[in-house]
C-alpha cells in the first residue's frame, strides 16, 4: 500500500486537478488500489459507535468466558455436569429471583457510579508509565478490554490496578475486579484504599455476598473516607430491606 | 437466574449492562448458533451474526430513542428474526445462500430481506465487526493511536502523551498503522465479499 498519502488527501478532497486526473484514472485501472480507497473509506465506522463497541466488549469477555468454561468440561462427562449444573441453575435461579435479589441490584445501580479516568490523567504525574495513560484514554472512551490489557503492563503499580478493577467490573466480570480490588488493600498503604474498599464493596453487592459488602462498608462509614456518607446509607438501606 | 422483561433488555441495551447482556447471551446465542448450524459448522459465523444482531437492535433502539416498543412481537421473537435475516444476508453475500436454498428444511421461507432490514446497517455493523477484529490484531501502541485519532484526539496532544518529538512522527506511525490495518481488512474473506457484493447490486 504505497499510496495511503495520496488516497488521504484524496478522500479529503485535497488533490489539485492534475493529481485528481491521475489518480481517478489509477483507481479505474487498478482493482487493488480502488480496494484499498473503500477501505480507508470504510475506516469511518469506527467513529461515534462507541455504545456498540461497549456492547461488543462485554459481549466478546462473556463468550470467551463461556468457552474457556465449556473447554473445561470434558466431553464424557459433560452431559452429566450440565445436567447437575442445570438443577442446581433452577434452585439457584429461583432463590436470585427472590425479592432480595432483586433489591440489591437496585441498590446496586443507585450507588454505582464510574470513576473518571481523567483522576490518573489530569493529575500532573508526569511519570505515569506509557502504558498505564494510553490505558486510561481507552478507559475514558469506554473500551474498556483495550484499556485492561494496557494495565496489565503495569502489575506493580495501583493506580493500573484499580482503574483495572472497575474496567472489570464494567465489563461484568465482578469476581476479576474483586480480586484487583483486594489487591490494593493487601498493599494497605497507597492512596487509593478508599476507592478500592468501596468498589470492591460494591461487587460484594452485585454478586450478592451480602456479608463481605456489608463488613467494607462498615470499614468505611467508620473512617474519614469521601465514601463515608453513602456507605451509611448503603448500610441502612441494606438492613432496612 | 435473573429473568428480565422485554422493556427491561432494551433498557439493559441501552445502558450495555453486563448483566443484562449476559442474560441476551445465555437465552440467544444458542438460539442463534441452531439457525446458522444449519448451514455451518464453523463457530465463529454464529458468533458474528450474533455480534451483528445486537448491534442492529441498537441502531433500531437508536434511531427510535425512547419511542422505540417491540409492539406486537416479543423480544424473543424479534431477536431471533433478526439474527435469521441476517445470516441470510451473509449467505448470500458469499455465495453460499444459491447453493442452500434448494435443500429442504432450511427455514429459508422468510420474506425478502431488502424488505425487511435496512442492508446499509446491516453492511455497516458487519464492517465496523471486520475493523474492530483487525483492529485487535495490531500491536497495542498501533490500536491506542488508530483509536485515539479516528475519535478525533489532537495530534500534537498525541505526539506528547506518547512521547513523540513531533506531529509529523506521530502521524508518520499512524501512516504505517493505518497501512498494517488496511492490508489486513482487503484480505478479510468476508469484507472481500461485502465488497463484491455492493458491486453486483451496482451493476
Amino acid at each position: 500500500m504505497e499510496n495511503l498519502e495520496k488516497i488521504e488527501k484524496y478522500l479529503k478532497g485535497e488533490l489539485d486537478d492534475d493529481d485528481l486526473w491521475e489518480f481517478k484514472k489509477s483507481l479505474h485501472n487498478d482493482p487493488q488500489l480502488a480496494l484499498e480507497v473503500e477501505a480507508m473509506r470504510d475506516m469511518d465506522v469506527l467513529q461515534s459507535q462507541s455504545l456498540k463497541i461497549d456492547v461488543m466488549d462485554k459481549l466478546q469477555a462473556i463468550h470467551a468466558r463461556k468457552n474457556r468454561a465449556q473447554r473445561f468440561l470434558g466431553l464424557p462427562v459433560r452431559n452429566a455436569v450440565a445436567a447437575a449444573l442445570l438443577i442446581l441453575a433452577t434452585i439457584g435461579g429461583g432463590l436470585l429471583l427472590t425479592q432480595q435479589g432483586r433489591h440489591n441490584q437496585q441498590l446496586f445501580e443507585q450507588y454505582y457510579s464510574l470513576e473518571s479516568g481523567a483522576f490518573g490523567l489530569r493529575s500532573g504525574n508526569t511519570t505515569l508509565e506509557k502504558s498505564l495513560e494510553q490505558g486510561l484514554q481507552f478507559y475514558e472512551l469506554g473500551d474498556y478490554k483495550s484499556a485492561i490489557s494496557l494495565f496489565d503492563l503495569s502489575p506493580d503499580n495501583l493506580m493500573a490496578r484499580l482503574y483495572k478493577g472497575i474496567s472489570y467490573m464494567e465489563l461484568g466480570q465482578f469476581d476479576k475486579a474483586s480480586n484487583e480490588f483486594s489487591v490494593i488493600l493487601s498493599d494497605n498503604d497507597n492512596l487509593f484504599l478508599d476507592q478500592a474498599r468501596w468498589y470492591l464493596a460494591l461487587s460484594y453487592l452485585k454478586t450478592g455476598n451480602i456479608a463481605d459488602a456489608k463488613s467494607h462498608l462498615a470499614v468505611i462509614a467508620s473512617d474519614r473516607s469521601v465514601y463515608k456518607t453513602r456507605a451509611q446509607k448503603l448500610i441502612n438501606e441494606l438492613e432496612n430491606k | 437466574m435473573q429473568t428480565y422483561g422485554d422493556d427491561q433488555i432494551i433498557e439493559g441495551i441501552r445502558k450495555a449492562d453486563p448483566i443484562v447482556l449476559e442474560f441476551i447471551y445465555n437465552n440467544y446465542f444458542n438460539a442463534i448458533r441452531a439457525i446458522v448450524k444449519k448451514q455451518s459448522r464453523n463457530n465463529d459465523d454464529a458468533w458474528d451474526v450474533f455480534q451483528d444482531t445486537i448491534n442492529y437492535l441498537i441502531d433500531i433502539i437508536q434511531k427510535e430513542d425512547k419511542d422505540f416498543s417491540l409492539n406486537e412481537a416479543s423480544f424473543s421473537t424479534f431477536f431471533i428474526g433478526i439474527g435469521k435475516r441476517i445470516w441470510i444476508d451473509r449467505l448470500r453475500k458469499s455465495g453460499r445462500y444459491v447453493l442452500m436454498k434448494n435443500v429442504p428444511d432450511t427455514d429459508f421461507s422468510e420474506p425478502a430481506l431488502t424488505e425487511v432490514l435496512d442492508s446499509q446497517d446491516v453492511e455497516t455493523n458487519a464492517l465496523l465487526r471486520i475493523y474492530r477484529k483487525h483492529l485487535d490484531n495490531l500491536h497495542p501502541d498501533c490500536k491506542y493511536l488508530i483509536t485515539m485519532l479516528m475519535n478525533e484526539k489532537d495530534g500534537a496532544f498525541m505526539a506528547k502523551k506518547l512521547q513523540l518529538k513531533s506531529t509529523q512522527v506521530l502521524y508518520n506511525k499512524k501512516r504505517s498503522c493505518i497501512k498494517k490495518l488496511i492490508r489486513f481488512v482487503i484480505n478479510d474473506p468476508e469484507y472481500i465479499n461485502i465488497k463484491q457484493h455492493g458491486k453486483s447490486r451496482e451493476n
